[in-house]
Order: structure tokens, then sequence, then C-alpha cells
């Protein structure tokens, strides 16, 4: 089985240069973990991790020491940190060297990947162009659902 | 071979008498009678002098290692042909041979025709041969000692004293234990006069003797003080150079020889080479640890030279085809080591009451160090540089030197000297494993297996070497010097560098060869006899097993492992709750695999067994707590889960845990249709080897025939409980024996058994010590076979038993008859008693008893007064008969004492074991609050070992180890080190521990909650669980550092230096106090506050209080880091040594430094015991609270906390106070001690250099 026959051919995609508060839009609206990244010129860049967006709200060690050192501080700049990050654009926190497969890769490759690096979607990528995304919905649909 | 006839003509040259002779050859030629001897009755001829055999047809005449040599033609040779025309010298014998009957130039053969020819004498026996000449002939023994005799120890004992010339060394040498309390021992070196070194001045055989004496000052003068010298003085380091460069050294070291082989002499010169009449040759401290250790070293490798003897004419055997030598040969190989490892070495005996107290502490601060080399690159004297563990490698071709130690070994073998090197090389020339091998005999197997065993196994030499080196390295790793322990041990308390040691030291073991064949004896059920009881189903089973022809040698008092097998009953139960057939197919694990092996009828190659006879082999009764963990990971079984957290998982069998699975909804057909990680194989270990002490003996050196058990029936019910239901359940194993004594139709089943040696249960070496023995049910069993090994002398045994009928007499009935012997029987179901009528036991009327009634009416103090007591049976019947004794001993002495007395002087042996004792759920709770109350210094010391608390009180005195080990582990979770040194695996040591059980550990109920907390790496989740985990780390932490800082300060009142008081705070004790407290500061409190405390201190607040800022810890200590106190604290190490350094150069000692010392230890433990109680309040709250801990007393654990960081700082200032109320005023340009350069790492403890040469 190839990653064509299983691949979702339209996935959620964001441009570079939108804020944050649209990424998160979008993260609510198409319930996927992953946002796919592209450029003005609809090259793939790279993907935005829902993890991403919420652990950049989480105030590390310093952050929390510097907010006034309680547990409550922290507490605090975490819901603060929401309305000073929203009108940020997305692009510090897109993960540029993503893992990409072709659509002619046999699943297995996937799957392998999807578990050793700990990911839920791999972005399907040819020259440049997105042509869609593996998640682990579509492989376990795939193999398991008709098995 | 064919029998060869020569005919000889021998001359007697002092007579001047010839006769004629026709000898059978090979013939030896010697002083001793006995058949293939011809006998030359000359005091100058060797009781084996030399052999005269044929090979490839001619005559050649071999020495035996003679004390004079053999000559022909008045050359000397080890082996020469021998023509008609030469002429053969023994002594004052000349003997000259020709054929009978034919003309005097050639042979003739008796018989057929000659075998090809083959040498019959081992390189090994020729190299000793040689050498033994030489070393004669050369008139010293540079090349190597090397003896038939002394074996690798000089056959000339040690020289008392140098030539005239050089008696200013002799005379610095004597003096060397009284120049230390002082420090004055450098100052008395430089002055030496420098001595001639050349051979006319020192002569070959002075070379030895001013070797060890030189390496002693060089050593003496490097380590006096804790920071070493910059370099040795001239004349020290010259002479000691041109020394080592006569012996063939490279660089000047001291050797092996020098520390032990050359470094004692006999108190009375005509008595035994054994410690009682040893001292050191070159005493340096002066202290007993010094003496012991190294005495009882060099009587080890002494008492060895029998094995290498026997490892010599194992291996001639094996050239002349002879199985029959082999077998003895190999069997006197066993007992030697066996007696080597189970007399000699235990000498080293770490009980302060014991005859030869070996203290470890003084050990680790003075002899532990004096190994380590004093020249860069030099080679040590460490335990691998022992020549006769290279010798006894080589003749079990020992292959792989890969590890760390191995590689030591290789490297140290490298400065052997020449005797040594061949030696070595020729034992590897004959291998006595392929001739065991290819011979196919199981008693040869056998034997060499259990040679193989006595000195690799667990009970055998490495095993306990290991074992007793494990508690030298943490004792020497939480007390020792700077100079062994620098680099290693730059890193914090709590990095237990010993264990990593250990480690090197459990890997080379597996470097040696592996046993031939399996290593497990077959024995068939041949006689049982079944005694129920009267009342109560109980019984008891006396059991014979035949295991004939398979070399089994056993002492009284020694064990059988038994491999049990599962009943049918118990089998079908598993299958129908596994919901399989039993012919499933299930693949086996590695350790599967080794255990199958074992099984008679299954070949190496196994990899596969169908389920049922998986289950019949495996573990599955009672439930194993790692196999019930490993089912709630797979089945995430609340109902499991709370069994498991309750510890009441013994209370099951895999059967009704796999029901109570899949009544859960669990599928339990997984375990053996799934996945092979999730398999049965996997999942469930197989059955090991269960204990029962051996019932008979054999006559010594004679194989055993048959094997006898006396079995106790193990039934019970399980505890009706919240985690257990009531069902009957059985012991696996002597539910076993009794089908295979029973059933006819196990008549011919091969059951796998191995002897396990009990070398703490034996009959005493003096036949005239009286016994005085101690048994209840079925631990009468090892007294059939003492008694019955035991000559008509006084023996006294107690026996506990339901009805006489439960006894069986015949052993008994015989000794006393014999005389000596008196039985005592205590009935506790039957109004009767026995009394022995001349011929037999029978029974008269009397009263029910119990042995400790008996012991109590007959008061048996003069008996037990001298007598060896053994005592056999359940932990219960043991701690009884042990409280009746001390009755016995109180109207006359401490009963307490007496019996640690017993336990020193090794009259008291217990077999002890267990049997199903009940459950987690009954008996005494308590909490780890209670246990950090009880550590090293309290009156009574607790142990927590997986989940069980100990009062160690008594145990400390008990254990063979010595009790720091014990000590250091008291107040907290000792389960690691316990599990370290194997004492888990090894049932007769845990029960032992089992007398002294009080409780069992409560388990806090945390409901899963859970909080966020602050970590280096941002906002993390932290269960309630984990947050308490780390306070019970952390504290059980700061109690381990209590314990090894009383340890460490306590040298300070121990005889450390020979002349001096032990009460006296010389200087050289003094800096030792200095240094530990350096040591206190920068690897424990250092560590404990940046790290752990630190740590604590901000998952406490995160988890607990959202108020409380979380730098608070970090300011604390910042400030602290101010104060003028803190500066004069951390400067006053540096400040006391240069006190020390001016008495050191001549000064007088400061009145203060004796007083700061002491007040430095006081108060590091002071800060210890401060830290403990003030965490110990945080647990109490966790303990009261539980999972409502954060909201009932978050506020108390935040503050428990912070009262740890307030003791530290009260601690600085209240010792800067101090300091400066003794007038020590410390400059602020000394360094922090933090920043205090420390020494390269020299090497380690007891090993000499460092591992990784």
């Amino acid at each position: 089985m190839l990653v064509r026959d299983v691949m979702s051919a339209f996935p959620a995609v964001i441009r570079t240069g939108a804020d944050v508060r649209r990424a998160a839009e979008l993260l609510s609206v198409s319930e996927v973990g992953h946002l796919m990244v592209l450029d003005a010129d609809d090259r793939f860049v790279g993907q935005l991790a829902e993890d991403d967006l919420i652990r950049a709200l989480v105030p590390d060690l310093d952050g929390v020491l510097a907010a006034g050192a309680t547990m409550a501080d922290a507490f605090r700049v975490f819901a603060e940190r929401g309305r000073e990050v929203a009108d940020r654009p997305i692009d510090p926190l897109v993960r540029r060297e993503a893992v990409t497969v072709g659509p002619d890769d046999p699943l297995a490759k996937v799957a392998v990947a999807l578990l050793d690096r700990g990911m839920r979607r791999i972005p399907v990528v040819v020259d440049g162009t997105l042509l869609g995304t593996v998640s682990r919905a579509d492989v376990c649909r795939a193999v398991l659902y008709h098995a | 071979m064919p029998d060869v006839r020569i005919l000889v003509a021998i001359t007697d040259l002092v007579g001047g008498r010839t006769a004629e002779r026709t000898l059978l050859l090979p013939v030896v030629l010697g002083r001793q009678d006995g058949a293939g001897t011809l006998t030359l009755p000359d005091p100058e001829v060797s009781r084996s002098h030399a052999r005269l055999e044929l090979v490839e047809g001619e005559v050649v005449v071999t020495d035996l290692g003679s004390s004079n040599g053999t000559r022909v033609n008045d050359e000397v040779v080890t082996r020469h042909v021998v023509g008609p025309t030469d002429v053969l010298r023994l002594g004052r014998f000349e003997l000259r041979w020709r054929a009978p009957g034919a003309q005097r130039d050639a042979v003739t053969f008796v018989g057929t025709a000659p075998a090809p020819a083959r040498p019959t004498v081992s390189p090994a026996r020729v190299v000793v041969a040689t050498a033994e000449r030489t070393n004669r002939v050369q008139g010293h023994e540079l090349d190597g000692f090397l003896s038939t005799e002394f074996g690798l120890l000089p056959a000339a004992p040690p020289l008392l004293s140098l030539p005239e010339s050089h008696a200013a060394w002799d005379e610095v040498a004597a003096e060397l234990p009284r120049r230390y309390g002082g420090l004055h021992l450098r100052r008395v070196l430089e002055n030496l006069p420098e001595l001639d070194t050349s051979p006319d001045a020192l002569p070959d055989d002075a070379l030895y003797r001013a070797s060890t004496i030189l390496g002693t000052f060089a050593h003496a003068y490097q380590y006096l003080t804790t920071d070493p010298p910059s370099a040795l003085p001239p004349a020290v380091l010259r002479p000691w150079t041109a020394v080592s460069t006569r012996l063939g050294k490279e660089l000047p070291s001291m050797s092996y020889t020098d520390l032990f082989l050359y470094n004692w002499r006999l108190r009375d010169p005509a008595g035994p080479r054994a410690l009682d009449n040893m001292e050191l040759l070159v005493p340096n401290w002066g202290n007993g640890a010094e003496r012991i250790f190294y005495l009882v070293t060099t009587e080890f490798a002494m008492s060895l030279t029998p094995v290498l003897a026997a490892m010599v004419d194992a291996q001639d055997a094996v050239l002349r085809e002879d199985e029959t030598e082999v077998g003895e040969a190999l069997l006197r190989v066993l007992d030697g080591l066996r007696a080597a490892t189970q007399v000699i070495y235990p000498q080293l005996d770490p009980n302060p009451r014991g005859r030869h107290f070996l203290d470890q502490v003084v050990w680790a601060k003075t002899v532990g160090t004096a190994g380590v080399p004093v020249v860069d690159g030099a080679p040590s004297p460490s335990g691998t540089a022992q020549p006769h563990v290279h010798a006894i490698d080589a003749f079990l071709e020992r292959a792989e030197y890969g590890s760390l130690v191995g590689r030591q070994s290789t490297y140290l073998a490298g400065h052997f000297p020449r005797h040594w090197t061949e030696f070595v090389a020729a034992l590897r020339e004959v291998s006595v494993r392929t001739f065991v091998e290819q011979r196919g005999r199981a008693d040869l197997r056998g034997l060499y297996n259990a040679v193989l065993d006595a000195y690799l196994g667990d009970r055998g030499w490495m095993g306990l070497h290991r074992i007793k080196a494990y508690g030298f390295l943490e004792v020497a790793f939480k007390v020792g010097r700077q100079v062994t322990t620098g680099a290693r041990f730059t890193g914090l308390f709590k990095d237990r560098t010993w264990d990593a040691v250990d480690g090197e030291l459990a890997l080379v073991r597996e470097e040696r060869r592996p046993p031939v064949g399996r290593p497990v004896v077959f024995g068939r059920p041949v006689r049982g006899r079944l005694l129920a009881d009267a009342e109560g189903g109980g019984w008891t089973c006396h059991l014979q097993l035949d295991v004939s022809g398979q070399g089994v040698y056993h002492l009284p008092g020694d064990r059988l492992g038994v491999l049990p097998e599962n009943d049918d009953d118990l089998v079908e139960r598993t299958l129908r709750a596994l919901q399989a057939t039993g012919d499933e197919l299930v693949p086996l694990t590695e350790r599967w695999r080794q255990a199958v092996r074992l099984r008679a009828g299954f070949s190496d190659d196994v990899d596969v067994l169908p389920l049922r006879t998986l289950l019949r082999f495996a573990r599955i009764r009672p439930m194993d707590r790692p196999v019930a963990k490993r089912l709630l990971a797979l089945s995430a079984s609340g109902a499991l889960g709370r069994v498991v957290d309750a510890r009441m998982e013994d209370q099951w069998e895999l059967w009704d845990v796999l029901n109570l699975l899949h009544a859960g909804g669990f599928d339990v057909t997984r375990l053996w249709a799934g996945h092979v990680e999730e398999s049965l194989a996997a999942l469930v270990p197989p059955e090991t080897f269960r204990l029962y002490s051996l019932a008979g003996a054999t006559k010594p050196g004679e194989p055993a025939e048959t094997l006898s058990l006396v079995v106790r029936g193990l039934g019970y019910t399980s505890a009706r409980s919240a985690f257990s239901t009531a069902r009957e359940r059985r012991g696996t194993a002597s539910h076993f024996l009794r089908r295979m004594a029973t059933d006819p139709r196990h008549r011919n089943k091969r059951l796998s058994l191995r002897i396990v040696p009990a070398p703490r249960f034996r009959l005493p070496d003096d036949p005239d010590t009286p016994l005085l023995m101690f048994a209840a049910g079925s631990g009468v069993a090892p007294f059939h076979g003492l008694v019955a090994a035991r000559e008509e002398r006084p023996a006294v045994l107690y026996v506990g038993a339901r009805t006489a009928g439960d006894l069986d007499l015949a052993d008994f009935d015989a000794a006393a008859a014999r005389g000596g012997f008196t039985l005592h029987t205590a009935l506790s179901r039957e109004d009767a008693t026995l009394t022995f009528d001349g011929t037999a036991h029978t029974p008269s009327a009397g009263t029910r008893a119990r042995v400790p009634d008996l012991i109590a009416a007959h008061d048996p103090w003069d008996l037990l007064r001298t007598a060896r007591v053994y005592v056999c049976g359940r932990t219960d019947f043991a701690v009884s008969v042990i409280e009746a004794l001390k009755e016995v001993a109180r109207p006359r002495t401490d009963p307490d004492e007496f019996v640690r007395g017993l336990v020193a002087e090794d009259r008291l042996q217990l077999d002890v074991f267990t049997t199903y004792g009940g459950h987690a759920q009954q008996g005494r709770m308590l909490e780890v609050s209670e246990l950090v109350r009880h550590p090293a210094t309290a009156a009574a010391p607790w142990m927590a070992v997986s989940g069980k608390v100990y009062d160690m009180t008594e145990f400390v005195h008990l254990h063979v180890g010595g009790p720091h080990i014990v000590l250091n582990n008291c107040g907290l979770d000792g389960t690691d080190a316990y599990q370290r040194v194997l004492h888990h695996a090894h049932a007769e040591i845990d029960a032992q521990l089992g007398m002294y059980e009080i409780g069992t550990l409560r388990r806090l109920r945390f409901g899963g909650r859970w909080g966020v907390v602050p970590t280096a790496e941002g906002l993390r989740f932290l269960s309630l669980d984990d947050l308490f985990t780390t306070w019970v780390r952390t504290i059980y932490l700061v109690v381990g550092m209590q314990n090894a800082l009383v340890a460490d300060v306590g040298f300070a009142d121990r005889a450390a230096t020979g002349p001096d008081d032990p009460g006296e705070l010389t200087p050289y004790k003094a800096q030792f106090l200095v240094e530990g407290h350096r040591r206190f500061l920068v690897s424990y409190l250092d560590g404990l506050l940046d790290d752990d405390l630190r740590t604590l201190w901000r998952l406490t607040a995160g988890y607990c209080a959202d108020d409380v800022d979380l730098r608070t810890a970090d300011r604390t200590l910042a400030a602290l880091a101010e104060t003028a106190g803190y500066r004069q604290v951390r400067g006053v190490a540096a400040h006391l040594k240069d006190l020390v350094g001016q008495v050191e150069r001549g000064g007088r000692a400061p009145s203060a430094l004796v007083p700061a010392c002491r007040l430095l230890a006081a108060e590091d433990v002071r800060l210890l015991s401060e830290i403990t109680l003030a965490l110990r309040d945080g647990i109490l709250a966790f303990e009261e609270h539980e999972e409502a801990v954060r909201e009932a007393a978050g506020a108390r654990l935040v503050a428990a906390v912070e009262a740890a960081f307030t003791a530290v700082t009260g601690y600085y200032a209240r010792l800067a106070t101090g300091l400066a109320e003794l007038g020590i005023v410390v400059s602020e340009g000394l360094p922090d001690v933090a920043d205090a350069p420390v020494p390269e790492d020299g090497g380690l403890p007891g090993h000499g250099g460092a591992l990784d040469r």
C-alpha cells in the first residue's frame, strides 16, 4: 500500500506571516493537531503544531521567576501571555525541518516514522509542493479497518 | 602400555656394594616405599625423586622436583635419555641399566610392541622441577618462588635481618609504627644514610628483604599525611630504585611479593606457616587491620599450595590417561579450594568480637591505601597480581581478559618473575577440561564442575571475594582517604561509586569458562517413607535419591537444591484459566532456555516448550511480586493493582490471578497466542532450586551414592481479606518431593539436583569440641549427617517433634550405641519422651514439651561454654532457642554479650528456613518516619528490605560481613545493598534476617493526586506519589550520610598506629578528621544543598503553595555564602591542614588543633541529624494526611524543607563561633574548600592501582 492510496488530499494550511490568533482559529475549526505551513509562493515550509502553540504560552523557569516567582504568578503569566502572543506572527513557532514523505513511498515506512519520531501527521511533499498529509488515523483506517 | 622390564645395577657409593634389580617401567626412584617405586634409602634422595620410563623406545629419566637433583654422568638434568652406558646418580646411589637376559645395549620388550610415545610428565611439573633446582643452585629465589612444598611462596623463610652494613634500614623499619602518631616519620626517613645497593654490598639473597623494607619506607613517606608530599627523599628513592631495578622492575614499585608473600616471619620457626604463628616482617602502622589483612592474605596464598600440586598431578594424569588419578587430583583441587575459601579466607573477620578482628574503618584509612603506587605508571600489588589466580585461571582455561579487571590482570602478570610466567604458561599446555569432556564420565564431569563452582560460584572463592570486597569497598568509599578516592569520589555521596567497582568484579567472573555439560546432578527416588500426623493432615517425608556415579561430594551440613515441578492439578487449573489445551508451543526466552537445560531429558537447544510442560516447570505458586507487577502492567486491572499495593500477591496463585483478570475483561489467551513479549515465558520465571538440608553423611573423600532428605509438608490457607480469598494452598517443592517419594509411577524419574555448600554449618575441626544441637520438625535433617560423621565424642541433640513417630531414629540409635551421643526429645502432641535402652530409643511416659522448655529444665551451661552450638529449624524456632540459651546464660553473664561472643567465636551455627508466615496485612505496620529514627547511632537500628522492617540490634553483631555495612544501611531502605550481594537469592540468609522482622512499611494512598511543579526544564506534571518518593529518597540519603559520617569520625577513637593509646587523638588521626570535614562539605553537604534539597524545595513549594516565592531557597543559600562565618568554616580545612603540616615539619602541635577537629566532627554529625529531623516532619505530614496532604498540610511541608535550610545556616554560624572561641581565625585568603585541588586518583582501596590501566 502506498502513501497516495490513503493520504488526505486537503490538509489544513496556513501561510507564513499569519498571526497566532489565526492559527488558533484554524486549529479549533479543523480539529487537527498540525497545520501545514506554506509560503507566499505556495511552497511547503513546515508545520505548526498545537503543542508548540501551548508551549509558547507556558512560562519557563526564568519566566516564572521574573513574573514574581510564585506558582500563582506562573498560572497568571500563562493567561497574560495569550493576549501577548495572539498578535505575533506564527513564524518562530513553525517547525521547518519537517520529516516528509512522497506519494509513492510505502505506507509501512510512514508507520515507522510516525511511531519512532512521535509524530501524529506527516506531510506528503513533492518538489516543495504539498500534496496532502498522512496521519495515524489514516494509517489505521487504511490498514486495520478493512482487515 | 606394554610391560617393559630392565635390569638395573645399583651401587651404594658409601658402602661400595652393588646389587641388581629387575624393574618394571615406568618406575619412580625415591626414598619412599610403595608399589612402582625403587626405594633408595638416603636422606639426600627425595621421597619421589625421579621417574624412569620408556619414551619412543628409549629409557628416559625425569626429575620430579627433587631437593638435590638428578644427575646423568654428573650433569644435573630435568629430563634426559639414559643410555646403557650412562651413569645415573641420585644422592649416594649410582644406577646403570641393561636389558634382562640380552646384550647390554638393547632393550627388550616383554609383552606387546611399545605404544606411540607421549610425554607423561606435564610441562608444569617440568617447570616446577626446574625452578626448584635453579633456585637451589643459585642460592636465592629471585627468579620466582616455585616449589612443590611451598608453592608460590618462598621456600626459605624471609630473612630476619639485612647484612650488618645495612642495619640502619632494619632499625628504622622496626620503629615505623612509633613514628606515625606524632607525624615524625618523614624526618626519620629523610635522615637515613644513603646505603650501597650494589651486589657486593647487598647480596642477592638479601634483595627481597631490602625491597620490602624500602617499598614500605616509600609508601609510608608518601601516605603519612592525607596530602601527599611532592617527592620521595633521595635516601629512600635512590636505593629503592636500585633494588627494584635489580629485581627486574622497570619502575620502583611495591609488588605482591613485597607486600604479602615476603612480608611475614614465623613466631616459632619450627611451627606452621599459619596466622597464629606469624607476624609481619615489616609492620608499617602496627595496627590490627594491617596484621590481619596482610597475614591472612599470605596464609591464603600458602593454603593454595596443595591446589597447585594437585593441578600438576591432574595434568600428569591426563597425559597418562589415568581417569582414576585425574579424579583423585581434581578432588584434591576441590578440597584445597574449599579449605582456603571456607577456613582461611574467613579469618578476615570484621566482627569486633572476633579473634582476628579486622576493623574496616582503620583498614580503609591506612592499609587500604598502602598498595596505591607511589610512582606514576608503576604496577600495583592488587589482588589481580596474585600469582595463584593466574595459575588456577590457566588450569581452568580462562580465555577472556577483556574486562577492566581482566586487562589489569594481564598487565600485572607481565611483571611476574620468570618461574611464575613459565608455570602459568605451562599450565595452559595440558587440557584437563578436554579430557573430562571427552571421557564422558559423569563422575569426572561432576567433579570438574564442582571445582569450577568452588572457584567461581556464588559461594565459591570469587563469589565470596566479591561479597567481602563489596563490604570493604562500601566502607572504604564512605570513609576512605582522599588519595584513594580522589577523582572517582569527587562525585557526590549518592553516586554509589562502589557499586560500579562491584560491577567490574562481577564482569570478571563471567570471563571464566562455563561448566562442562550441564551443571546439575540427576537423582532417582529410591526410597520414600511418609509419616502422616495423627491429626491435622500434616506429614513428614523421608526420601532417598540415587546419585551414584556422578561425582557428588558433600559434607555434613551441606544443602541440596531441588528443582521442583508443579503437580498435574495445578497445571490443569492454570491451563483452564488460560483457556488453553496445553499443546500450544511457547517460544522460550534466554532465561527459560538456561533453565530447561537443567531438566532431565531436554537437550541444550530446546527453544520452544508445549504450554503444559512450561507450566510444569514454571514458578506459578505462590504469585511472585515481579510477575504480579508485569501482569498489572499488561492488564491495567484495578483489582490486581489493589492486591499489589497491599503486597498481598503472595496470597494468590497464577491461575486465580488469571481468573481475576479474565473477570475484569482481560483476554488471557494473549499470554500464549499473542505477541512473544507478552508470552508466559517472558512473564513467568522458571522454578529455581529449593534448598533442603542433606540428612546423611558419606565417608570423607568418597562420592555419595544416595542423598537423604527430610521434608515437612507445607500446606496453609490463604487469607480471607479485602485483597484475597481463603483457599487451600500447597508448598510446591514439598509436595513435589512427596509425589516422587511415594508414587511408584515416578520410580524412574530423574530429579535435577545441586549441592549447595554450607560452610557455616560444619563439624568443628577439633573433634574434641562438644556439640550442642537444636532442631525442630524437618530441621532435624542435617543432624542425621553431623551425628553420623561424628566420632565418639560428647554431642547432645535436642529435637522437637509432634510425635515420636515423626522421627527416623536409626542414625541416632547407632550414634548413642557408639557412645558420647545423647538425644533429648520434646514432643508437642504426645505425652511421651524417648529414652535410650542400650540399643534403641524407645518411648516412655512423659509430658508434652517444646525444646525451649527442655533447655530451661536442663540448664546446659557447662556444655554451652565450650560446645559448638547448632540450630536448625524455622525462624521462630531459632529465635525461641536463642532466647532460651540467653536465659541459661543470664545468671552467669550478660546474655546478649554471651550470644554475640558465640557468634564471634564461630560457635553458633544457624540453618534457618522460613515457611509460610502470614501475609503483609498482618502484624505491625510501620512508617518511614519511624524507620528514620533508627539509624546506625540509634539504640535499636532498623533496616527496611523489600517493604519489611527489621530490628538489626542483634543482627549487627551476627553479620558475617561485620557491623559497618549493616549500620550503613540502617534507618533507611537497604534493599539495593542487600540485593547487590545476592542475599535475597540465598534463602538461608533471607531466613536468618527473618528472625529480626518487626513489621511492614505501610504504603500510603495518594489516590492519583497530581500537581504542576517548576523544574529546570520549565513547568512539569508531578504525581503526589512521585513527590512523596522524592521526599523519602532525600531523607534516606541524609540518614545514609549520617551513618557514613559517624563511622568516619569513629576513626578518631580507633587503634590506628601500634603503640599509641586508641583514645588519644594523635596528630596523625586528627588530620583524618580535617580531611573528613573537607569531604563532608564537598561530597556530602554541597551536593545535598545544591541538588537534592533545592530540588525538594522547588517541587514541594510548587506543588503545595501558590503564593510562596520559589527563589527563597536560592536566596537563603546565597545569603549564607555571604556571611563571615560561612567563609571561616569553608576555609578552616585548609587552615588546619597548615597546622598539621607544621607538626609534620617538627613543630609543636597547637593546642587548638585537637579540640577544633573534635568540634568539626561533632557539628557535622549534628547537622545531618538536624536535617533528618526537619525532613521527618514533612514525612509525618504525608503519613497523617496522605492524599489530602496538600490541602491539610501544604504549609507544613514547605516549612519542613525550610527548616532543613535553617539548620544549615545555624550550623555555619555555630561552627564559626566555636572555632573563634578556640582561637582559630581563618585568614580570608584561604581557598574555599570546594576549590582546593584534589590529587589525581591513585587507585582503588584494597585494589592498589586504578582499574582502567
